[in-house]
């Protein structure tokens, strides 16, 4: 069975059907197993999701309108 | 009708650049496109370089690119819309290129080895629900402070939805590239979006 830190360096590719279906399995195999990394999965899957809905979205007024990086 | 001299027929500007494909190439260009797309555009470019200024002259030049000799804009493989995503992507990616050349950064460089640095996270923290427009709000906040390669990556594959090949492409990476800058990039805006169901 895949390890926790494996499962979580994989979990975007997995969010995009973008690894091999034996990959794919042996993710959906351990987030049926495991306690910690379902919700780890939940969470991206939510921002991924807010994202997707932003497609059409007016830009947020409260941001930082000089783009800089967390500084 | 005797020694009257017809004149002779004033060409019909339109009527000409319809006929003659050398003169005016057909363009999806329309005033009825940039109204429609443009607005589309802008927030795609605001988002991608907080600029205003700078967002409205990138989609200007998107819009140019149409009309250029060396367009590549075919009808009959897509739609308007996702070809000038692309290439207003791709003028976003040349603009960092451009400063990159004065303060060297590394985002390009980074490799597939960056998958291995852990993301924290744990569950067992309370977490409070939040609303859909406050969570786009964090992550529209949170996405302006990524670093330029991962929010033009998770710009173009998530909120544009290109595809991997075709957002590679646009932004002049490597597909390797693409999934370590958008790996990375989608653990900042969750664990920012965690953050905020803390508070």
């Amino acid at each position: 069975m895949l390890k926790c830190d494996e499962v979580e360096r994989m979990l975007s590719d997995y969010e995009d059907g973008a690894l091999p279906f034996s990959k794919m399995v042996a993710i959906r195999f351990h987030l049926m197993m495991c306690r910690r990394c379902p919700a780890l999965e939940r969470s991206l899957r939510e921002t991924i999701d807010v994202l997707r809905a932003m497609r059409d979205e007016p830009i947020n007024e409260g941001a930082d309108p000089e783009g800089k990086k967390g500084e | 009708m005797n020694g009257s001299i017809e004149p002779a027929p004033v060409p019909d500007r339109n009527q000409t650049s319809q006929e003659d494909p050398h003169l005016m190439p057909p363009t999806p260009l329309d005033d009825a496109t940039i109204r429609e797309l443009e607005p589309f555009l802008l927030r795609l470019a605001g988002r991608a370089v907080r600029d205003a200024v700078l967002a409205h002259d990138i989609v200007q030049a998107t819009f140019l690119s149409l009309i250029e000799p060396t367009s590549t804009y075919d009808a009959s493989r897509g739609v308007v819309r996702s070809y000038l995503a692309g290439v207003l992507m791709r003028k976003v990616a040349d603009h960092y290129r451009r400063q990159r050349r004065e303060r060297v950064t590394g985002d390009f460089d980074e490799t597939a080895d960056g998958l291995d640095e852990r993301v924290a996270f744990d569950p067992s923290r309370a977490m409070h629900p939040i609303d859909r427009s406050r969570a786009m709000s964090v992550i529209d906040r949170a996405l302006s402070r990524l670093p330029d390669q991962q929010r033009l990556v998770v710009l173009a594959c998530d909120v544009e939805q290109m595809d991997r090949a075709e957002a590679a492409s646009s932004l002049g990476i490597t597909e390797g590239n693409l999934r370590v800058l958008l790996h990375r990039g989608r653990h900042e805006l969750r664990k920012a979006l965690e953050d905020a169901k803390m508070r």
